[in-house]
């Protein structure tokens, strides 16, 4: 969906600064990002809180449905967190997270902090194939369009990867489960199971949905660095010296090529976060966004609350991780030095 | 896609035109389409359920027997109208605070602004619409609301950019000693000079909201039926996709025309040599 956010595409072409003067800086800039990520969760805490409070209608209304007495509304405002003034439910709602407690489920009573930690770990697996399988096709993809970029076969290839970020991952998920599922009969529909192997195949098509956005984002930053690599002096320095093959592409194109992969790995596992809501729901996967979709149809807003809250923290920390392997990996993106 | 034209250096440009194909013609061939259509939208016949597409339902019928390609026309200006509106309200609405707050002289004043922009830009858009979805429930008022609320502020940021840079340019400084009024050297000056990175960006947002809104239809967030819009007819679809694939591939397929389209503007849009 929103894959393409938050991407620092301008900053590639600034033009190298000076070495650092001081450590300080560096340490000056970390601060910086960590306060911001700490910012950025705290206002997406602060506004869903709001959001369940100031939405017209009474919440507890809402969570109880139609039928309702009013003993059982009272003891659902108490659940809820919904007496006494706004400030002092901010306090108790912002005391409850320091202490990493997410609340209980309103239906079943059971501790979102358990929901989180049974849902959680099938997402992540999805993610890991997912990147796995993109990685593999996206890298060799961006070499070959970043050094064959006028050939005509590459072009129409360009073309169709722009195309593909343009098919919805709902829709995509339904073509290949109605050719490779129900046509070829070669894989699982949906469902899942939880052991390690017999897990990937129904990992796989969910993964293959998935990477229908990924490979052209992250093949187009490979082809953008490597055709910038090409016209480097040491890359003409290794073709004088009779550099060719595997060498010439591997070491001289492709590895200094990467650093901005790295980084874009982790912006895109923060939105692959969230696109991962809508994949679990197609192939129905229980993982933690079938947590959130079957929260939000029952009304459970504790879980819609913590599930919104551990994703959002995974995607800020993603972005912060990113943001530390751009500033290690690659000078250019070392904002303190400008 | 010479970089050079007659040794100009080419600026992002206004095409109307690829705007207009890619947005105004499948409006109108969808509004004018459904309504010339023999079957009406709602017009079910139980006997007709589940036709292949043929002659006469180009599109087959679904499984109470609706036309789907008279449904999919009615769909494509819904669709396109939703998308419109959640990106144009926050297009709007954000470069123009971006532009009072690139030329905002106050340091403090801009430096803690752009703090607030980019703590609210950085809301992952899908997951916020999804929770204010689940408080407010579904339907449009909640999705267009959660676009407004996390996307003025992408627009601000790179209006803002922009608008900055032209604090100090010569015909703003030239219009504030003529002494005129500082909402006109916005609106006349600063605004028309600023918003066409916003525009740019707005482009490729349209596609981005555009899959959201189908995508939260699809979930049954969004728009709900019997209202004719390309998730919610692909939602219906799934049920019957090993019997009837049409109704899903046809409707999906319609998605990613759309969205190729808006793509292929916005390319045209921003950067000329990027590479993809």
């Amino acid at each position: 969906m929103d894959t393409t956010d938050g991407l620092p595409a301008d900053t590639c072409t600034e033009p190298l600064p000076t070495p650092p003067k001081s450590g300080s800086a560096a340490a000056r800039w970390l601060l910086g990002r960590l306060g911001r990520s700490i910012l950025v969760i705290f206002s997406l805490v602060t506004v869903v809180f709001l959001l369940l409070r100031l939405a017209p209608g009474d919440p507890a209304i809402r969570a109880l449905g139609s039928e309702t007495n009013p003993e059982a509304l009272a003891a659902m405002r108490e659940r809820m967190g919904l007496n006494g003034p706004l400030l002092d439910q901010y306090k108790a709602f912002i005391a409850d997270l320091l202490r990493f407690d997410l609340g209980k489920s309103l239906l079943s009573s059971q501790s979102i902090n358990a929901i989180v930690a049974f849902y959680l770990p099938t997402t992540l697996w999805l993610l890991a194939v997912t990147f796995g399988f993109s990685l593999t096709v996206a890298i060799p993809l961006g070499l070959l369009l970043g050094t064959w970029r006028n050939r005509r076969g590459v072009r129409a290839l360009r073309y169709l990867l722009a195309s593909s970020l343009g098919v919805p991952a709902f829709f995509s998920g339904l073509v290949l489960i109605l050719v490779f599922g129900l046509q070829l009969e070669w894989l699982p529909v949906g469902g899942y199971e939880r052991d390690f192997p017999s897990n990937l195949k129904y990992l796989v098509l969910p993964a293959l949905a998935s990477a229908g956005v990924l490979v052209p984002i992250i093949s187009s930053v490979v082809a953008t660095a490597v055709s910038e690599t090409i016209r480097s002096e040491f890359v003409e320095n290794a073709l004088t010296r009779n550099v060719r093959g595997n060498r010439l592409y591997l070491n001289y194109y492709l590895r200094p090529s990467l650093a901005p992969v790295i980084a874009l790995i982790g912006y895109m596992i923060g939105q692959s976060f969230a696109a991962a809501v809508v994949t679990e729901i197609v192939f129905d996967v229980p993982g933690i966004g079938s947590a959130l979709f079957s929260a939000i149809l029952s009304r459970d807003y504790p879980i819609v609350q913590g599930v919104v809250l551990v994703v959002g923290a995974g995607i800020v920390l993603s972005n912060f991780v990113a943001d530390l392997a751009n500033a290690a990996l690659d000078p250019r993106f070392r904002q303190w030095q400008r | 896609m010479a970089a050079l034209n007659n040794g100009r250096r080419r600026r992002p440009r206004v095409t109307t035109h690829g705007a207009f194909l890619a947005l105004a013609i499948p409006i109108i061939v969808g509004l004018v389409g459904s309504r010339l259509s023999p079957y009406g939208l709602n017009d079910t016949s139980v006997g007709e359920a589940f036709s292949k597409p043929s002659f006469s339902h180009p599109f087959g019928t679904d499984q109470i027997g609706r036309d789907v390609f008279t449904r999919v026309l009615a769909a494509i200006p819904i669709n396109l109208t939703v998308a419109l509106v959640a990106v144009t309200i926050p297009f709007v609405v954000g470069t123009v605070i971006g532009a009072i707050i690139g030329v905002t002289p106050s340091r403090w004043v801009r430096s803690t602004v752009e703090t607030v922009l980019e703590s609210v830009a950085a809301l992952p858009l899908t997951l916020f619409a999804l929770a204010v979805v689940a408080i407010v429930g579904p339907g449009l008022t909640g999705l267009i609301g959660a676009v407004i609320v996390t996307n003025w502020a992408r627009y601000a940021r790179i209006s803002s950019a922009a608008a900055t840079k032209l604090r100090t340019i010569e015909y703003v400084e030239a219009a504030r000693l003529l002494g005129y009024s500082w909402p006109r050297i916005l609106v006349r000056h600063v605004v028309p000079n600023s918003f066409r990175e916003a525009l740019a960006y707005a482009y490729n947002d349209l596609v981005v909201v555009m899959l959201l809104v189908a995508s939260l239809s699809f979930l049954g967030l969004g728009v709900v039926p019997p209202t004719p819009e390309l998730g919610a007819m692909i939602r219906d679809g799934r049920l019957f996709l090993g019997k009837a694939p049409w109704l899903t591939l046809l409707p999906g397929g319609t998605i990613v025309v759309l969205s190729v389209l808006i793509t292929r503007v916005s390319i045209k849009q921003s950067d000329p040599n990027r590479v993809v």
